[in-house]
């Protein structure tokens, strides 16, 4: 299945074809997804049940009985896993869509995101640039940051060339975005990406613009109350084959609506309404 | 007793059955209790939302005293107090404003432990203040009359109530337990609808179901589920029409619960401690209307 996907990621495909029968296939050796699928039957890539992101915290969805671990960095409590069985198919992957969405890339980097080993947003930060330094270099230079760090940026003019990805985005806080141009110069292109632990493809796009996803994940919405698809706003899913040995499907948390083919994310789902005197959900 | 209207027309979040049935099922209750005496002149109830009949009963019982009632309802959903209040022609109050607390003598309160810490800081006189508690039931009979029994107690308020219950914990054969608490809920779908969902809880729903089917079982229909897993898995909060089962081998695996807010437990086992109350199935939404909530004799407390 390993050199099918990855086949797939060079060369492309029927995407819903391969999904469905990368969902038999996890379905026939894991009896995680097996349990968690039982019943269904599938007959668009859409109908492919979706892992909750929150179930990660608790199960541990992987066709091979080791792998490589990425965790979520668990600022909203118990820390989520995602486990596959290598790291081929997210590095080709990550590879292959930062090529397609910034072609112009700088070769020289810098690296504000996280490093940690088990952090897959410092995996594909390694991955893409493995010479990347903490400190600004000389000449064009890509800058990964997450919008918390991006005030750790020297307050010096990028020249032309450069690039600078936020992930994490600004919330939609217009004067972060200011206040990134007056520090740092008329000459850099703002991209952001848009990736979680739960997925190994990442989406990227200039700012308001939209996530544009590789051919190889199928973003769509549903209504978070019923699950079911919906075209219009909703929460956003994401069938990705790169996830060959883990979740092939996902539920994420984010609201967002998929028009033209690109991802629009709006933030993250509202909390629960108080629930009067009964014990709240976390 | 007053003649208090049509519930369905109060934004109650139930169904127009849920709703309907609700009430009649408080007013029951609430005939059903004794008269006492003593009373605070005047006194402020605080209702929580989602539990729209809560004040009824309280109402009843200090009018009923000749006690002046100043009732402040939840500002999300106004209508079934404002319905009460001119039921029983008292004063209703709405908004977020703390000053009317000055002139009453005593103060009656429930919602989330937030707002009571508030209340309790804002009013010095007798007070009586409900915060968030967290119910069960406990059984060892898993006959298709118990399983729809906790099927109505887990149906009524769809979840949102501290007396519903968060799971069942079974001595006998849980499995066979949660096919029939299934299928008692997949009857009052029909005959009582669940009311609003909140869209914030469909991942926690769908997680919950998820991993019911992973490490268990998980039986679910259109708006209800239960899913079958071991007490590990826990989760102490309800969600509307979704009544976990856990197969338990005694009661000292409630050992799990140290540490919670527990409430009220519906039960056919012998001498369990730890709520404030032990009911029968099928009585968790039904308390005695006798003055008492959680323990705690209020008519008593807030003389």
């Amino acid at each position: 299945m390993k050199a099918r996907v990855l086949d797939f990621l060079e060369h492309g495909g029927d995407v819903e074809a391969l999904a469905l029968e990368l969902f038999e296939w996890q379905r026939s050796v894991s009896a995680v997804h097996r349990n968690f699928a039982a019943g269904v039957e599938p007959s668009t890539i859409y109908e492919i049940p979706a892992v909750p992101v929150r179930l990660c915290k608790e199960v541990v969805f992987c066709t091979a009985s080791q792998g490589i671990d990425f965790r979520t960095s668990g600022t909203t409590g118990k820390r989520g896993l995602h486990r596959m069985a290598d790291t081929q198919a997210y590095d080709r992957a990550a590879r292959l869509q930062f090529e397609a969405c910034v072609p112009d890339a700088p070769t020289t980097a810098m690296n504000l995101c996280p490093t940690a080993a088990d952090s897959s947003l410092g995996h594909m930060m390694r991955t893409l640039f493995p010479d990347a330094t903490t400190t600004l270099p000389e000449g064009p230079v890509f800058i990964g940051t997450t919008a918390s760090r991006a005030s750790e940026i020297p307050d010096v003019e990028l020249p032309p060339g450069s690039v600078v990805m936020v992930t994490g985005g600004f919330k939609g806080s217009a004067p972060e975005e200011l206040r990134l141009r007056e520090r740092l110069g008329p000459h850099f292109r703002r991209i952001d990406e848009y990736g979680m632990t739960e997925l190994s493809s990442q989406l990227w796009g200039a700012p308001g613009e939209g996530y544009l996803p590789p051919r190889w994940l199928v973003p769509y919405a549903v209504d978070a109350a019923t699950g079911e698809r919906t075209e219009g706003l909703g929460l956003l899913r994401f069938v990705d084959l790169a996830n060959w040995s883990s979740l092939l499907a996902i539920e994420t948390e984010d609201v967002g609506e998929v028009r033209g083919g690109r991802v629009f994310l709006q933030g993250r789902l509202a909390k629960s309404e108080p629930r009067g005197c009964s014990l709240a959900v976390e | 007793m007053r003649t208090l209207g049509d519930p369905t027309t109060w934004n109650t979040g139930l169904s127009d059955e849920g709703a309907v049935e609700a009430l009649r099922v408080e007013v029951e209750c609430i005939d059903a209790a004794i008269p006492r005496t003593g009373r605070p002149r005047r006194i402020a109830i605080w209702c929580a939302q989602n539990v729209f009949i809560a004040p009824l009963r309280w109402v009843e019982r200090f009018t009923g005293l000749g006690c002046e009632v100043v009732l402040k309802v939840p500002s999300a959903r106004p209508e079934a107090g404002r319905a009460i209040a001119a039921a029983y022609g008292i004063e209703c109050l709405e908004g977020h404003d703390l000053a009317p607390l000055q002139e009453v003598d005593a103060l009656l309160a429930f919602g989330s432990d937030g707002a009571m810490q508030v209340l309790d800081a804002a009013f010095d006189g007798p007070k009586a203040l409900f915060g968030h508690r967290v119910s069960f039931a406990v059984v060892e009979d898993i006959s298709n009359e118990t399983a729809r029994a906790l099927a109505m107690d887990a149906a009524l308020h769809d979840g949102a109530g501290c007396r519903s219950p968060a799971a069942i914990f079974c001595l006998g054969d849980a499995e066979r337990l949660a096919m029939r608490v299934a299928q008692a809920l997949r009857e009052l779908a029909i005959s009582m609808p669940r009311g609003v969902f909140d869209p914030a809880l469909g991942p926690e729903w769908r997680r919950r179901c998820g991993l019911g089917r992973v490490r268990g079982r998980c039986w679910s229909g259109h708006e209800w589920a239960v899913p079958y897993l071991p007490i590990a898995e826990l989760s102490p909060a309800p969600l509307p029409r979704m009544l976990p089962v856990h197969p338990i081998a005694s009661v000292e695996d409630l050992a799990v619960l140290r540490g919670l807010p527990l409430g009220a437990c519906a039960t056919d086992v012998e001498g369990l401690t730890g709520f404030h109350t032990l009911c029968a199935p099928g009585m968790l939404q039904r308390p005695v209307a006798d003055g008492t909530w959680e323990g705690v004799d209020v008519v008593e407390r807030l003389l």
